[in-house]
């Protein structure tokens, strides 16, 4: 099975069936903030969760915290996190 | 001797506008191009504050229907890939500001040259000007076209010669280099480079290394201009070619491998020195200075044609202006017109500097969204530089917050470095 390819609506997608949402999953853009002060305000449990989310759906594992940190920024970063780490560049 | 009422020096957009302009108003014009064209040249992205002017010239629908490839807007990737930042012009401007176009100059000149002449502009094509004589109610000038040495004279001249700064340099302006460090670039096109999904496939892909950054821009259905952008200082002491460096960075970073990966260029590779200037004075009593010629930044924001096309413009209404009365431009036009100039190279200047400050870049990369940064910031790179009071406050409050960043951080920190590969995956 070839690995899909992640797109803005399938990480709306992730993120609607692991986290609590607290907003309509169309009002979150690529450059939303997910984590923090002004953010959708997901925690430290849903970040949990889209991390194995998705090592499942795209194979790449997000096990440096560090890393987690930089690309669960907004779902634009991840998506390009994402990209290049399914493409083999990372 | 054959007279005009201008002469315009420089057949590239800048000069072209003009010309364009002045002619359509009923001026004489005559426009002298050294290179004979069409001639490769980089700056190869507007943004849409170029396009009242392409608009209000008549050239939009030329420029639109020409097979360039359409930009709706820019994207800042880290070179590690672990963070990125995408504006779309749609989402916070005005329609008529919503897209762009990547062009390939040699094409895109070529159209506005064209323009030129067809409103009656006319044009020497490969002369090159060779001095000049600024006199109280003329100017004359020698050109060199097929051997010949030739004279013409004209009540006013601007020059659009750009980084040759003809003018400049025969009236011995005094300039500044604002500060910045040279810069050294090298450049060619590709075929093969990856590109984003639609529909943001046109975006200008800015790649950030910690000390250098690359440009990715997408000029039609196969071909990509792709160009590294370091110090002059940190180039020399690699102690490398060009296309060495080159092909190092292209294999260190990961954003460079995904882009590049399949990558074959398809010509030659360039180099160039980008040294910053800005001559104090862009105008006096007969004479303009226009894009290039008037001053050149950092091209990080993709200002070049934008800033040649808006002050091409400025200039043509300046010198339209003084001719109405028959007579020069006063002290008071000369100086309204370097101030317009300075102004816009200005707004341009401030984003430059908070570029390369690896601490302000932090806040760029994640403007604080409740204070409505982002559409600021995005106003700033569509390069709108008559910000409205609302737009000017938020985009004071962001440089406040890239000084502050350097203390405090208000923004989360990056991370340049490139981690060791991991085991690829297998398609």
């Amino acid at each position: 099975m070839s690995t899909p390819v992640p797109m803005l609506e399938d990480l709306r997608q992730l993120l609607v069936e692991n986290c609590m949402l607290k907003v309509a999953p169309e009002e979150i853009q690529e450059e939303t903030p997910l984590f923090g002060p002004g953010s959708i305000g997901l925690d430290s449990i849903d970040a949990l969760q889209i991390t194995v989310a998705v090592e499942k759906k795209y194979g790449v594992s997000i096990q440096d915290p560090e890393l987690a940190r930089q690309i669960l920024v907004n779902l634009g970063s991840l998506r390009t996190w994402l990209l290049r780490s399914t493409a083999g560049a990372t | 001797m054959t007279t005009y009422d201008t002469i315009v020096i420089g057949g590239g957009p800048g000069g072209s506008i003009a010309g364009t302009i002045l002619a359509q108003r009923g001026q004489n014009v005559f426009l002298l191009e050294r290179e004979r064209f069409p001639r490769f040249h980089i700056g190869e992205s507007l943004i849409p504050y170029a396009n009242d002017v392409l608009r209000e010239v008549g050239l939009w629908d030329k420029i639109a229907n020409a097979g360039f490839m359409p930009k709706l807007g820019a994207e800042f990737t880290l070179g590690n890939a672990r963070g990125s930042q995408r504006f779309w012009f749609g989402r916070n401007l005005a329609s008529r500001y919503a897209q762009t176009f990547q062009v390939e100059r040699s094409k895109f000149d070529h159209i506005l040259r064209e323009h030129a002449r067809e409103s009656g502009c006319e044009i020497a094509a490969e002369a090159k000007a060779e001095t000049v004589h600024l006199e109280p109610n003329h100017v004359t000038l020698t050109y060199q076209q097929n051997n010949q040495r030739q004279t013409v004279q004209a009540k006013y001249i601007i020059d659009a010669s750009g980084r040759d700064t003809f003018l400049g340099r025969q009236l011995q302006l005094p300039k500044s280099d604002l500060g910045l460090p040279k810069k050294f670039a090298i450049f060619a096109h590709f075929h093969h480079v990856r590109r984003n999904d639609p529909p943001a496939e046109g975006h200008i892909s800015i790649v950030r290394l910690e000390d250098a950054w690359c440009w990715i821009i997408p000029l039609d259905a196969e071909k990509t201009s792709v160009g590294l952008v370091q110090s002059l200082e940190r180039f020399k002491n690699r102690k490398e070619s060009a296309e060495e460096c080159f092909a190092r960075a292209r294999e260190e970073h990961a954003e460079l491998r995904y882009r590049m990966g399949d990558a074959v260029a398809v010509s030659d590779f360039f180099t160039t020195g980008d040294y910053t200037y800005r001559y104090h004075q862009a105008a006096g009593p007969r004479w303009l200075l226009v894009g290039d010629a008037a001053g050149f930044i950092d091209p990080i924001f993709s200002s070049g044609v934008m800033l040649a096309l808006r002050s091409g413009k400025l200039a043509a209404e300046a010198v339209l202006h003084a001719a109405m009365k028959n007579r020069q431009l006063t002290a008071f036009e000369q100086n309204r017109y370097s101030r317009q100039v300075r102004h816009m190279t200005e707004v341009f200047y401030k984003m430059i500097r908070m570029f390369y400050d690896n601490r302000a870049f932090e806040v760029f990369m994640n403007p604080i969204p409740w204070l409505k940064l982002p559409q600021a910031v995005n106003n700033l790179v569509a390069g709108n530089t008559e910000l409205s009071f609302f737009l000017r406050l938020r985009v004071e409050i962001f440089y406040l917050l890239c000084f502050w960043q350097k203390r405090h951080r208000v923004a989360p920190p990056l991370d340049f470095s490139e981690p060791a590969r991991r085991t690829p995956v297998t398609a």
